[in-house]
């Protein structure tokens, strides 16, 4: 309870956990720990769909309990000239899936029948590892947003997924603190415009950001967007938005 | 003839002399009756000459809508109403209080109360029951210091903003603040954003719904405005105005009797009290 304020959790949880998991002598070894949390952590995503394709949007922070460890962090990843997933969770979960993804991108490649994810398939298939996971009471401490372009249907796909394998799609995705503060402004963004344009959306999620950026702690102003329509998938180098602080000089004192 | 137990005016307005009763009937395995929390979104908002607070109107016990039109736009004084979130009987009963309190400030200082007065009150009874009074309160008023609103969180900390918003759909409403807020608005524009707020709250968070309640607050006075809005079903709604006047059902006579009775006995009693002196 305390901890919060002296000590950072993360750095309290990672000391707590042997640095390997066998011991020298059998009367003192510790049990298989389980997922308690995670240690280096990406915060909220954001996922809009437009007309055309989808934008996926998050901020580059990789938070290590209440640190802000480091400023630069890519969490958005392509996968396919079709597909794009971006992070939230725990940072050492998604290399392992990040690494599982292309050792599976190879073995199709050497299959050589033409044969590549679909935004679709990708999210069935990240459901069910998170799901199985989940299922031995071990997850992988993440919540993804899946998104891109589905050549077979000419739509596109946009779907979230949670650390207990809690997955859906949907016009606009947010993930974590972002489901509190951005999914209702980007559910009322979607309601008054059904046929978003890429630029709209790309406005409506940077916005999504900036609501972050106001009111949650692990975020910041640097982010990256990437946008997958018909024909490419692009993440977009790093930038910064910029925020308006005005109202601050309206205030003087706590009452 | 002993003096009356269930008024003692040494003691503060709330009571726990019930805690270690209830400690023990929790013990014997009678279950406490479930809390009615008003998950809420409430959010006010200053604009140019006054402020404007809004409320939705949805009071749940656990996962049950208990109350579908409860008012949590209180009354505190003419120029200073008050949001209450949190527990329901916590916000109705601290804001009552402190209505009396502020009377009674206001006729001895002779003067209209200031928003201030009422919220460095407030914050001191929340903080001297370290939180367990559940209220999270939005006050907001118009004094001669000009429109002023200030929200009170239970532990007792207060907070000066232009926009504010509390409840479990605070942060939904927030969003939007965030989004549209601008200094020096009309009113109708700060009427709009309000109720735009709220509306994010009602649609995005469960435990928030029903009607949208408005208040408008200007140096001329208070206006609430219950409902502001109303999201009814159709099949809820009155075909008609069901209050018939006189003369619909047709009177045929009208008389005046006198009623017959018998004196079955007269008293005379002397009475025990000193008397009065003059």
């Amino acid at each position: 309870m305390a901890h919060r304020y002296d000590i950072n959790s993360a750095l309290l949880r990672d000391l707590k956990v042997p640095l390997d998991g066998r011991t020298s002598s059998s009367h003192s070894a510790t049990p298989k720990q389980h997922s308690q949390g995670p240690s280096v952590s990406g915060t909220a995503v954001i996922g809009v769909a437009f007309k055309d394709g989808i934008v996926l949007a998050a901020d580059t922070v990789g938070s290590y309990g209440t640190l802000c460890k480091i400023r630069t962090v890519p969490r958005l990843l392509k996968v396919n000239k079709n597909t794009v997933l971006a992070m939230s969770g725990d940072y050492a979960d998604f290399q392992f899936i990040e690494q599982h993804i292309g050792k599976q991108s190879i073995r199709d490649f050497n299959s050589d029948d033409g044969y590549e994810w679909s935004p679709k398939s990708l999210h069935s298939w990240l459901t069910r590892v998170l799901y199985n996971a989940r299922s031995k009471i071990d997850p992988l401490w993440n919540s993804y947003v899946v998104g891109g372009y589905e050549t077979e249907t000419n739509r596109p796909y946009l779907g979230g997924l949670t650390m207990l394998g809690i997955s859906y799609t949907s016009p606009y995705v947010a993930t974590g603190f972002g489901r509190f503060i951005a999914q209702p402004f980007l559910a009322d963004q979607v309601e008054k415009n059904p046929e978003l344009d890429e630029k709209t959306a790309r406005v409506a999620a940077i916005h999504a950001l900036r609501l972050l950026y106001y009111r949650n702690r692990e975020s910041s102003n640097k982010y990256q967007l990437a946008v997958v329509t018909k024909d490419n998938a692009v993440v977009e180098p790093v930038k910064e938005f910029e925020t308006a602080w005005d109202t601050a000089l309206m205030i003087r004192g706590y009452d | 003839m002993a003096t009356a137990t269930f008024f003692d005016p040494e003691s503060s307005g709330f009571q726990f002399d019930n805690y270690a009763r209830n400690q023990q009937l929790v013990k014997q395995g009678i279950k406490p009756p479930k809390l009615m929390k008003t998950g809420t979104t409430t959010t006010a908002v200053i604009f140019k000459g006054g402020v404007v607070l809004g409320a939705d109107t949805r009071a749940t016990g656990g996962n049950i809508v208990m109350n579908k039109n409860c008012s949590k736009i209180h009354y505190l004084a003419k120029n200073m109403y008050c949001l209450g979130a949190g527990t329901a009987a916590d916000t109705e009963y601290t804001t009552r209080l402190m209505a009396g309190k502020l009377e009674l400030l206001a006729m001895s200082m002779r003067r209209i109360v200031p928003v201030k007065s009422a919220v460095r009150m407030l914050k001191q009874m929340l903080f001297r029951y370290q939180g367990h009074v559940s209220a999270a309160l939005i006050v907001g008023g118009v004094d001669m210091l000009g429109p002023k609103i200030v929200s009170i969180a239970p532990h007792g900390s207060s907070d000066n903003a232009p926009y504010l918003a509390m409840g479990s759909g605070s942060i939904a409403a927030m969003s939007v603040l965030e989004t549209n807020f601008r200094p020096d608005m009309t009113a109708e524009e700060a009427v709009k954003l309000v109720r735009d707020a709220i509306n994010a709250g009602v649609t995005n968070d469960l435990f928030s719904g029903s009607n949208i309640d408005i208040c408008v607050i200007t140096i001329d006075g208070a206006q609430v405005i219950r409902p502001y809005e109303q999201n009814q079903p159709e099949v809820l709604k009155k075909a008609n105005n069901y209050t018939f006047p006189r003369g619909t059902t047709t009177v045929l006579s009208q008389g005046v009797r006198k009623v017959d009775y018998h004196i079955v006995s007269t008293e005379i009693r002397k009475t025990d009290e000193e008397p009065m002196e003059t």
